[in-house]
């Protein structure tokens, strides 16, 4: 197999980074099954050292053979098995597509836009998503760097204007309640910890430092989470028990001087961020799919995955009983682990014996 | 059936006949003269504005060719009918001899060439040669005595600058190579022609910098312009679409154009190729990038500071006009709590006033704005000013009175339009841009806004020209070539190191 090389380093922290902080801006508390956001501070650091541990196969895996991504790497070490792993990736791939926008859409129906069409606006972001992915990723990258820009400006400009708001007396004690909300917190965290099956899949695109953008990705996000769990904790308080989307209730209060409104740069991001999120996760699923089924057959495959995600995303919020169980952070954290850190140590493993 | 055998058998013979037309031109000049006019007589079927004049010279019949209108009557008596109709020499030579004689002793012109081929003869006199033919003689020569008339050199109107030359490019392709010429006095820049249009043959050149331009790309554009299957090419904009990657469905184009031989000249030290088409006072620039549409002549000729400024005006006005309607329509009708109260007062007012829709409202009025500038750029100036007015006060003013339309998106509109002027090379993409930012708007709010935004920005980033990102140095990043996107630095730190498009990240 050719080195591919036609992304950057860069371009992969932004691809990481983006996909991460797409993933946080839904944080909520009731998903994490937890009542003190400021105890999640601790549990971020936990969950750094969890994504550092997970990366560590995924890694191992890039150095043997740098041109193979874990689709290769499954089909090419195990026959059967490999074609398991495959559907597993799939499989975890769409329901990373679903998540995200089966989260959007709840944001956007009960919190911002009641009488917006879902349906158009769901597929209208599916569709965008399936140009860009046709596009491929360099494509995605570039536009990821530009995106990513505008994005930590805004984020670094909300946080500007949250900070006069910010009161120490909002700052409970860490682990005032116990280790319940910091454990449930880690598990949440770690679950979300999406970017590694995905850059299991994108790593052999990439030139340059492909170590030290992956460590530079894993430990900017939860700075970055740490520093907004900060100013949101300080500046809600308590409000933050009864908030679905906190960040986004931080956002809609924030204001300096003339600059109110914040929640309309919060829209901004999410989308866009969206957009590329899905995209990314979908190039994923198509890269796989590639894998299982050759390049002729999987495009025909992608259009079903991109209604099934469509179809899901739609459902999801409207079925409580689908939702317990998509929602569920243990399956989520299961999931994740499977694919982030258990396939790639079996592969690794195999590769091994096989030297051997 | 008996019709359609007919045509096909008449659209057989057409092609066989312009097959032998085409096979016959390529084929050498004959030792005969008289065959030689004749050919020449049937081939422009006796056109109007071919002039053969008989001669004899050195005892010897000959004849001279030129067309109508492409000499210089002058040029062509002073240096070429009194030199050779008085010319005195040995009459024993052979034709081709005195023929040699003629070219080496008698004629003063410098441009001077032997001819074999009728191919070669037909292009010649039609570029404004004459073309000396001696009976008994397989050869003949052309003599440059060019001289026509063309518009003269003035500053282009689309592309005004402030500071900076006054000179723009005109029809003729030889006068422009001059007016780049006088600015890159390098024995390394190089002009290389050639011709497009199988009918048409308009001469197009290539100009470069040796050196300077990648062989990569040069080679690139030769393989693409060879590709080139048109009939007419009647301006440079024709070869557009050929220059863009196959498949390239970007709103945006890759091939850049500029009125401006100091543009043009700049483009070209930085090692891109320019293109001169013949009868267009535009030439074509690649590889063209992204950012290159916000960079004018002027603000090399401006203070650093203020040329940063001018810059960034021109980012925010390419915002304005490409997103500020459909997000105007986006935040009024799905949310207004965005605006602050006074203001979303004034628009709820305003909204509840007309008849139409918001997005209704405001794609009528850009439609109407479209319709004006169409409009005013097609009349004679003297109209297009009382369209202009027309269009301002009749339609405007007194729809917003009748309650038609409200002042508000009359004023985003009129806003937009304005800031669409600011890049006038990028006017195109964003009018179509701005109709569609509208409809998403009003169908899916600033979800549908911004998603198409990304969207955008993701179509720009894909696109690549001649393997050149299009969105260079911006992504791929590169930091030292910021001086001359986020601002614009001073002559001292621009003149430290030239940046060539190849050596851009990708």
């Amino acid at each position: 197999m050719e080195r591919k090389d036609i992304i950057t380093a860069p371009q992969l922290f932004s691809l990481l980074f983006l996909v991460n902080i797409i993933i946080g801006i839904t944080y909520n508390l009731p998903m994490a099954q937890s009542s003190n956001m400021w105890d999640h501070a601790i549990s971020a650091a936990i969950a750094l050292l969890i994504n550092v541990v997970y990366l560590l196969p995924v890694y191992k895996l890039y150095k043997i053979n740098p041109t193979m991504s874990i689709a290769d790497n499954c089909a090419v070490n195990f026959k059967k098995l490999g074609t398991v792993f495959l559907i597993i990736y799939g499989v975890y791939y769409l329901f990373a597509c679903c998540y995200t926008l089966s989260l959007f859409n709840i944001f956007v129906r009960d919190v911002v836009n009641p009488d917006i069409s879902l349906f158009m606006l769901t597929l209208c972001v599916i569709l965008a998503a399936s140009y860009a992915t046709c596009k491929g990723i360099e494509g995605i990258a570039r536009a990821c760097t530009i995106i990513l820009f505008i994005i930590c400006a805004s984020i670094a400009f909300i946080v500007f204007t949250l900070i006069p708001q910010i009161d120490v007396m909002n700052f409970p004690p860490l682990l005032f309640e116990g280790l319940t909300d910091t454990v449930n917190g880690t598990v949440y965290l770690a679950s979300l910890s999406f970017y590694i099956p995905l850059a299991a899949i994108i790593m052999p695109f990439a030139k340059g430092n492909i170590k030290k953008t992956l460590i530079a990705s894993t430990v900017s996000i939860y700075a970055l989470f740490v520093l907004v769990i900060a100013v949101v904790t300080g500046a809600l308080g308590d409000y933050l028990k009864t908030q679905n989307f906190p960040i986004y209730t931080a956002t809609s209060v924030a204001g300096i001087g003339v600059f109110k409104r914040m929640d309309a740069i919060y829209l901004g991001i999410f989308t866009s961020g969206l957009f590329i999120t899905v995209s990314l996760f979908l190039f994923a699923f198509f890269s796989v799919m590639k894998r299982l089924f050759g390049e002729g057959k999987s495009k025909i495959i992608i259009f079903l995955g991109d209604a099934l995600v469509l179809i899901l995303s739609l459902i999801l919020p409207m079925f409580k009983e689908v939702s317990y169980f998509f929602y569920d952070i243990k399956f989520i954290f299961m999931f994740t682990m499977a694919t982030a850190f258990v396939i790639p140590l079996v592969i690794l493993i195999k590769h091994k014996m096989q030297i051997k | 059936m008996r019709n359609f055998l007919n045509k096909l058998m008449h659209r057989c013979k057409s092609a066989q006949n312009e097959a032998q037309y085409e096979k016959e031109k390529k084929q050498p000049l004959s030792n005969s003269l008289e065959k030689n006019l004749e050919y020449f007589k049937k081939s422009f079927d006796e056109s109007a504005d071919l002039t053969i004049k008989p001669v004899k010279i050195l005892n010897t019949n000959a004849a001279i060719i030129t067309m109508e209108g492409m000499i210089n009557k002058e040029t062509f008596a002073t240096s070429v009918m009194n030199p050779i109709v008085y010319a005195f020499g040995e009459e024993a030579l052979s034709s081709e001899e005195k023929l040699e004689y003629i070219k080496s002793n008698i004629l003063t012109i410098s441009e001077q060439i032997d001819v074999l081929t009728f191919e070669d003869a037909f292009k010649l006199v039609m570029s404004g040669f004459a073309l000396l033919l001696f009976d008994e003689c397989e050869k003949a020569l052309a003599i440059g005595v060019q001289g026509f008339n063309f518009r003269s050199i003035a500053e282009p109107e689309t592309e005004v600058m402030q500071k900076g030359s006054k000179e723009g490019f005109v029809e003729a392709i030889r006068i422009n190579l001059t007016l780049i010429r006088r600015r890159i006095k390098n024995p390394k820049l190089k002009f290389e022609f050639s011709t497009v249009g199988e009918t048409s043959k308009t001469d197009i050149c290539l100009c470069y910098i040796n050196g300077a331009v990648s062989s990569k790309i040069l080679a690139e554009l030769k393989r693409r312009l060879s590709k080139i299957d048109l009939k007419n090419v009647l301006a440079a904009e024709y070869l557009m679409p050929y220059l863009e990657e196959e498949g390239d469905l970007s709103f945006f184009s890759g091939v850049g154009y500029s009125e401006r031989p100091d543009t043009v000249c700049g483009k070209i030290s930085e090692g891109r190729i320019a293109i001169l088409v013949d009868g267009t006072p535009t030439a074509l620039i690649v590889p063209y990038l992204f950012v290159e549409y916000f960079q004018t002549i002027d603000d090399y000729a401006e203070r650093p500071y203020f040329a940063t400024l001018t810059r960034w005006l021109k980012y925010l006005s390419f915002l304005i006009s490409t997103l500020l309607p459909g997000l105007y329509v986006a935040l009024a009708v799905f949310n207004p709590e965005v605006f602050p109260d006074r203001l979303i007062s004034k628009i709820a007012y305003a909204i509840a006033g007309t008849p139409f829709p918001l997005m209704l409202e405001t794609l009528i009025i850009h439609f109407v704005y479209e319709i004006m500038r169409e409009a005013g750029l097609r009349l004679p100036r003297p109209l297009g000013h009382a369209v202009s007015i027309v269009g301002g006060l009749v339609i405007g003013e007194t729809a917003v009175n009748a309650g038609l339309i409200g002042a508000p998106t009359l004023m985003v509109v009129a806003l937009t339009a304005i800031s669409s002027y600011v890049i006038p090379n990028l006017y195109e993409p964003t009018a179509i841009l701005r109709l569609i930012f509208i409809l998403v708007g009003g169908i899916l709010g600033i979800w549908g806004v911004m998603l198409l935004f990304s969207v955008l920005i993701v179509n720009i980033c894909a696109k690549s020209n001649f393997g050149i990102p299009f969105v260079a140095p911006i992504a791929p990043f590169n930091l030292y070539s910021m001086r001359d996107v986020i601002m614009r630095a001073g002559w001292k730190m621009l003149s430290q190191k030239t940046e060539n498009v190849q050596n851009m990240p990708h």
